[in-house]
């Protein structure tokens, strides 16, 4: 297991990750506050400024999907993978206008999640259960992701193994999550957050000034990308890659942008970063500051290509970026770029695990099981509820086989934007009610996963025909490939929208028009 | 007008064939690449005129 170890770049990786994780600890302990209270432990007293949740939501929602998932898919298929490109950018200009929203009614009411939010607008706790269990649901293959990324770092450090041990690096990653999580709670994450994203930009300022030298200039690296993709799709003729999208590419690169976009804020953790701003200013000033992590992002995703141009050898796509890492840099920095993408893993891996966790505790196990919990019994169920989401994210690498680490996180996206017509329309009127909400939701859900499996292996994206019956088998040309997340998620709003009409709510809306002003709170 | 500044770079980001080319090459970088890249800050400026302009 340890033959091909490369014992400077181990050496070097083992340092920075513990003395970052050590910093994390001592740095909670230091500013420790009455955590009794779920306010101060899940949301840091909503204090946090506009620089502060810069670091906490860039560290949060760039994760390994930045470093290691994307670049994957640019190195194995070209183009297409910088679907997540146009993603962020859409992204900012939606949430200026409803997170603002979402953070002043929260902010009012004492919500914490976005189970809390929906219960007291629609006074609907079957409603309130479909959005636990739906964040729940869609953070364990987003914290898997996380997992393989860790997994292929240590895998690219020279861990390897026969039969049981072959499992040796992934065990290693998630043992380290375990303990970390387990130990730390939410503050030594935030802190950490701080140091690990300076790693990240210091990795990045590194390779993309380095790698294009060496390799002769951005025009040899897209010269040798594009003839080394010429000669995939000559191999494989069935095979959709290159420097542009191809036309069959060009709908699921559309809808993916969108449909991420949608899910992205209904995640218990990105949730959990923004409400835990100190006010809806910080939360504005950050949909123009958090692009500059975006622009991170593009550059990384050309990792992807760069690999590609260099000729590394990988096992799988998502060995692209640490081999191409051995490649053009010495053992050491090598070892501390690993470092920096193991942290990039870590950090939001386990803000995830505490988000579901604290979700479950609050908006399933209090309100149905035992409301008369004390807040240590709370704790301790939170400390095992975020253990168990963990062993669910294991379980997904091992029982959810798909093509690229990537469509983990699409998948669980599928799942995720299903809560997307509850919150955002929810955020604006409430002429939806609860029970039309809740079907539209269990349609959405049924409609995603259908259309996700295929009967060997999850997919992300499915042919639509919109090919009309009565013209029979003549194909109009219409049909096109989209996102099942962003397909699924009209289903569930047309549904919501129809039965709204006839299921009029009934229930207290605790919220008023005025809550949702942000201006008027400060 | 805020809600125009806000939806344009949306628009534009996601209209793909406007940008699924390879020339014109900037520094070696393809189109399809160099013009979202280029698209991130503008569309950040964006975000901040519309903030600028006040409300509604």
């Amino acid at each position: 297991m340890f033959d091909h170890l490369n014992v400077v770049a181990t050496a070097v990786f083992v340092f920075f990750f513990g003395l970052v994780s050590a910093l994390g600890f001592v740095a909670a302990r230091w500013k420790a506050a009455d955590l009794g209270q779920i306010n101060e432990w899940g949301l840091g007293g909503r204090r946090f400024g506009r620089w502060i949740t810069w670091f906490l939501l860039g560290g949060d929602l760039y994760t390994a999907y930045t470093v290691i998932a994307i670049p994957a898919v640019v190195f194995a298929i070209g183009a297409f993978g910088f679907f997540a490109v146009p993603y962020t950018i859409i992204v900012y200009p939606f949430l200026y206008l409803t997170l603002p929203r979402l953070w002043a009614v929260s902010r009012k009411h004492g919500y914490v999640t976005a189970g809390d939010f929906v219960l007291g607008r629609y006074g609907h706790q079957g409603l309130e259960l479909a959005v636990a269990l739906t964040g729940i649901l869609a953070t364990m293959p987003y914290i898997a992701l996380q997992l393989v990324g860790l997994e292929k770092v240590i895998l690219a450090l020279g861990f390897s193994g026969q039969g049981i041990m072959a499992h040796a690096p992934i065990t290693i990653a998630f043992v380290i999550l375990a303990l970390f999580t387990y130990k730390s709670g939410l503050r030594a994450p935030a802190m950490i957050a701080f140091v690990k994203d300076a790693m990240i930009y210091i990795f990045v300022i590194a390779a993309i000034v380095v790698i294009p030298y060496e390799l002769g200039g951005f025009g040899a690296i897209f010269e040798a990308a594009g003839k080394a993709f010429d000669a995939k799709v000559a191999a494989n003729s069935k095979l959709a890659a290159g420097l542009t999208l191809k036309p069959t590419q060009v709908g699921p690169y559309i809808t993916l942008a969108v449909g991420s976009a949608m899910a992205l804020f209904m995640y218990p953790h990105a949730l959990t970063g923004a409400l835990a701003a100190s006010s809806g200013r910080a939360i504005r000033f950050n949909t123009m500051a958090l692009p500059a992590y975006s622009l991170v992002l593009g550059l990384i995703a050309l990792l992807g290509l760069m690999a590609l141009a260099a000729g590394v050898k990988v096992e799988t796509p998502q060995d692209a970026v640490p081999q191409l890492m051995l490649w053009a840099f010495p053992d050491w920095f090598a070892g501390f770029c690993f470092a920096a993408i193991a942290l990039g893993a870590l950090v939001p891996a386990a803000v995830m695990s505490i988000g579901a966790a604290n979700t479950f505790t609050r908006n399933i196990w209090k309100p149905f099981i035992d409301p008369e919990m004390t807040p240590q019994e709370e704790s301790l169920l939170a400390k095992l509820a975020s253990l168990a989401v963990k062993i669910g994210a294991l379980a997904v690498i091992f029982f959810m086989p798909t093509q690229f680490a990537l469509d983990l996180q699409l998948l669980g996206g599928v799942w995720m934007v299903q809560i997307f017509p509850a919150m955002i329309l929810g955020l604006y009127t409430r002429r939806f009610s609860g029970w039309a909400l809740l079907i539209g939701w269990a349609a959405g859900m049924i409609v995603g996963t259908s259309l996700s499996w295929n009967g060997k292996a999850w997919v992300p994206v499915h042919a639509l025909n919109w090919d009309i019956p009565l013209v029979g088998d003549v194909d109009l040309g219409l049909g096109f490939a989209a996102y099942n997340g962003l397909t699924a998620v009209l289903v569930n709003f047309l549904v919501a929208a129809t039965l709204s009409l006839v299921l009029r709510s009934q229930a207290v809306d605790e919220t008023s028009p005025e809550d949702y002003d942000d201006r008027a709170l400060a | 007008m805020k809600l125009v500044l806000l939806l344009v770079p949306c628009i534009v980001a996601l209209w793909v064939p406007l940008y699924n080319s390879v020339p014109p090459v900037l520094f070696g970088i393809p189109f399809f690449f160099w013009f979202q890249l280029v698209l991130i800050p503008i569309s950040a400026l964006a975000i901040l005129a519309a903030d600028r302009i006040g409300k509604d």
